[in-house]
């Protein structure tokens, strides 16, 4: 076999982004085994990659309200927040948003956190396109179970609404297959 | 707004310049020298030091990577060691049988470490819960600050570049990275060809590169500012 090949640029971006066909795996991992020069080109797209991935893409816009950071504005409006946050909640209720949508992936960085909510739409972006239906199982830091349900694969993955109250910390979601295999593990924090 | 300059050359029937070196400052070297894996295995088989020298000199620093990209530095060095441990002991026992895939089976080894690893993370959180955790959780679940920051400032980074490209361009990249569509699905909505696509991709990086490396001279970012 040789292994004087270097992975295409193409290659190693498909390969950080998760989606390099199962059939190229070998080839390219068992080079990145004894090749410096392409671990660092690795690290280097997957910079590239996963910023972009993670970059809320919004249009550029106007800073019409630019003047409304400034500190003796940002005060005044915090000032005026807050008492109107009080009003509302004498009794320091905790106010919920109907709902948040949150993609999450079984890979380890940065745990993706949300606010609390009525409900929540998690889609499991890497977990399986076909088949299913699959055993979603959320639980807290504890491993207590807190919600479970079935859910059916997508062409974006897995998608599962959780029609459930979460309070602030952490939330393990497990993905499983129907024989009850666990299948991925997944993690998110509803901040107070 | 370089894109459209590339579409106009496309229209005349110009040839498309190919895209220039994606990241700069990770050239590569055209070959790498591969050992000469049966000497290597026959080397370890008779006990001599100097070949189980030069195994873990090929293979520490990527047997190293992948443990850490895909567990995180805890037990880093425990795990590579366990790796050569179990590489060298089916060397020894002739569980190799065909030498010249030592790199195969290297690869193998490594990710059954990883796939034990994690099983044994998963269990371990499913039936032990720490009186410290459970009780007094006030430690921060997130991964260090350091990486934390990293992962804001190349998130910025990326926020700058889509905002400094056109709206069609951006909505390429989007598509490509964020709604994870194929390069060709893209190009044939977009009515692009493979070149313009590489190109547009290949400028963002470089922009990408250059915000990063004024980043590392200490120029700085400012994470909460819109542009």
């Amino acid at each position: 076999m040789e292994h004087n090949f270097h992975g295409t640029d193409d290659q190693l971006e498909q390969y950080a982004l998760d989606r390099l066909p199962d059939s190229h795996l070998p080839r390219l991992e068992e080079h990145l085994m004894i090749c410096a020069a392409c671990r660092e080109k690795l690290d280097q797209i997957a910079d590239f990659a996963l910023g972009m991935r993670g970059a809320p893409v919004t249009a550029p816009q106007t800073d019409w309200f630019g003047w409304l950071r400034r500190p003796a504005f940002s005060m005044a409006l915090a000032f005026a927040a807050l008492t109107l946050v009080v009003g509302i909640f004498p009794n320091g209720g905790m106010k919920l948003v109907p709902a948040v949508s949150l993609q999450l992936n079984a890979t380890r960085g940065e745990m993706p956190f949300t606010v609390p909510a009525r409900e929540f739409d998690l889609t499991l972006a890497d977990g399986p396109r076909e088949a299913g239906p699959f055993r979603v199982e959320v639980v807290d830091a504890t491993g207590l179970s807190v919600w479970s349900g079935l859910a059916e694969s997508s062409p974006v993955g897995v998608q599962v609404k959780v029609m459930r109250r979460l309070a602030p910390g952490v939330y393990f979601v497990r993905l499983s297959a129907a024989s009850g295999k666990l299948l991925r593990e997944y993690g998110f924090r509803v901040r107070a | 707004m370089t894109a459209p300059l590339v579409r106009s050359q496309a229209t005349e029937g110009k040839r498309v310049p190919e895209p220039e070196q994606d990241l700069p400052g990770a050239e590569r070297p055209d070959t790498i020298q591969v050992p000469d894996w049966a000497a290597l295995v026959s080397g370890i088989r008779e006990g001599d030091s100097a070949a189980m020298a030069e195994l873990y000199g090929i293979f520490a620093k990527g047997i190293r990577y992948f443990l850490l990209r895909n567990l995180g530095p805890d037990d880093l060095d425990d795990k590579v060691h366990d790796c050569f441990v179990i590489v060298t002991q089916a060397i020894r026992n002739g569980d190799l049988r065909e030498p010249e895939r030592l790199m195969g089976y290297v690869r193998t080894v490594v990710k059954r470490q990883i796939a034990a690893s994690i099983d044994i993370a998963v269990q371990q959180r499913r039936t032990r819960a720490n009186f410290e955790d459970s009780m007094f959780s006030v430690s921060d679940w997130r991964d260090n600050p350091e990486r934390s920051v990293i992962a804001r400032q190349r998130a910025e980074i990326a926020r700058k570049v889509l905002n400094g490209v056109s709206r069609r361009d951006r909505e390429i990249l989007n598509r490509f990275y964020v709604l994870e569509q194929s390069q060709e699905r893209i190009c044939a909505d977009m009515g692009l060809s493979y070149n313009q696509f590489r190109l547009l991709k290949s400028r963002a990086k470089a922009r990408f590169g250059e915000l990063g490396k004024r980043i590392a001279a200490g120029a700085g970012i400012n994470l909460r500012k819109n542009i």
